[in-house]
């Protein structure tokens, strides 16, 4: 009888000491992922915010008549942002912070708040860049 | 009676053996599994880690090195761009390599200089001659004189100081790294052709 209740206790002792290994697997393999995933839409963030500013400075470098039509995505992996442009800065707030990416001056009237989802047109004349929605 | 007694004390004897022997089985039983459950998820924590960091990480840096020297030979935006203006910082005029350009580069911090050339690796960019000798650059008063843009953590073997400052070569060993990337573009600068040696590298 004693036997049997000591097996019971030894079983429980196991079973608990294997949960808590196992839990802090999980805890490190979810802190892990977290980290890897936060690090991964940052990264997509910073991507996207660097391929709309070599468009400006692009349209900004050539001669006028240039025109492009953009399309921005509706996410980012999973991700919703937004996008505007602020003193000669494209800004893609994220989490409580700000990407920042220089772009030259646009013209007066140009479309400073994006959507993603929406196409834009890049145009460039004498004065300078001009961005449309299309 | 002796005779019963030592039966009694044989039986107990082997009960006794019987009882520390089970209870040792047990314990190192459960020891060898439990260290095997231990190993195996060190060996799962590993591969995971690895499958998410380092894979791409080699690829990116590679492209991350050619941007640079990419922005780097190109006139940059604006043409005439000083560290102020700057949003890229090419180092050409009319495809040669424009010193002032050169020292302007060299002049920025490294702080800026990274969203400049649109990567997030650390990075050093020198020039060297034919014989593999860093060039220095000097500013245009003649006052100062650098020789590398980018990281000032790498070690540089250099003999005197700005404006007479000679460097000779870079001390790798002085940074640690987990990939390195070395890329070489040759350019014109003064009727000669010089190496421009990008290296990037992560930890």
């Amino acid at each position: 009888m004693n036997r049997k209740a000591q097996i019971a206790t030894e079983f429980m002792l196991m079973v608990g000491l294997a949960m808590v290994v196992v839990f802090a697997f999980l805890a490190v393999s979810y802190t892990l992922i977290n980290d890897y995933s936060e690090e991964k839409n940052r990264n997509k963030l910073m991507d996207l915010g660097y391929s709309i500013q070599n468009e400006f400075i692009l349209a900004a470098e050539v001669e006028p008549g240039y025109q492009r039509v953009i399309t921005l995505p509706d996410k980012i992996g999973s991700t919703s942002y937004s996008m505007h442009i602020t003193n000669n800065d494209l800004v893609i707030p994220y989490r409580g912070g700000e990407f920042l990416f220089s772009i030259p001056k646009v013209k007066d009237g140009s479309v400073l708040v994006f959507s993603p989802g929406n196409s834009y047109a890049i145009t460039t004349d004498e004065d300078g860049v001009l961005i449309n929605s299309t | 009676m002796i005779k019963k007694m030592s039966s009694k004390k044989t039986k107990s004897k082997k009960a006794g053996r019987k009882k520390n022997r089970k209870a040792q089985v047990w314990i190192s039983d459960y020891t060898m599994s439990l260290l095997l459950f231990i190993i195996a998820l060190i060996i799962a924590v590993k591969i995971i880690i690895n499958n998410f960091g380092a894979n791409t990480a080699f690829i990116d840096l590679k492209a991350d090195a050619a941007k640079i020297s990419d922005t780097l030979l190109s006139e940059g935006f604006p043409a005439d761009w000083t560290n102020e203006s700057v949003l890229r910082p090419g180092i050409l005029t009319g495809e040669r390599l424009n010193s002032t350009k050169v020292y302007n580069a060299m002049n920025m911090s490294y702080t800026t200089l990274g969203p400049k050339f649109q990567t997030r690796y650390d990075f050093i960019v020198i020039f060297q001659d034919k014989n593999d000798d860093m060039i220095e650059f000097n500013d245009s008063s003649d006052s100062d004189s650098k020789c590398v843009i980018g990281s000032p953590e790498v070690s540089i073997n250099s003999v005197g100081s700005a404006p007479n400052l000679d460097c000779h070569n870079l001390e790798l060993d002085s940074i640690d790294y987990d990939d390195l990337v070395t890329l070489t573009r040759l350019v014109v600068y003064d009727s000669t052709i010089v190496k421009m040696v990008v290296y990037a590298w992560n930890e």
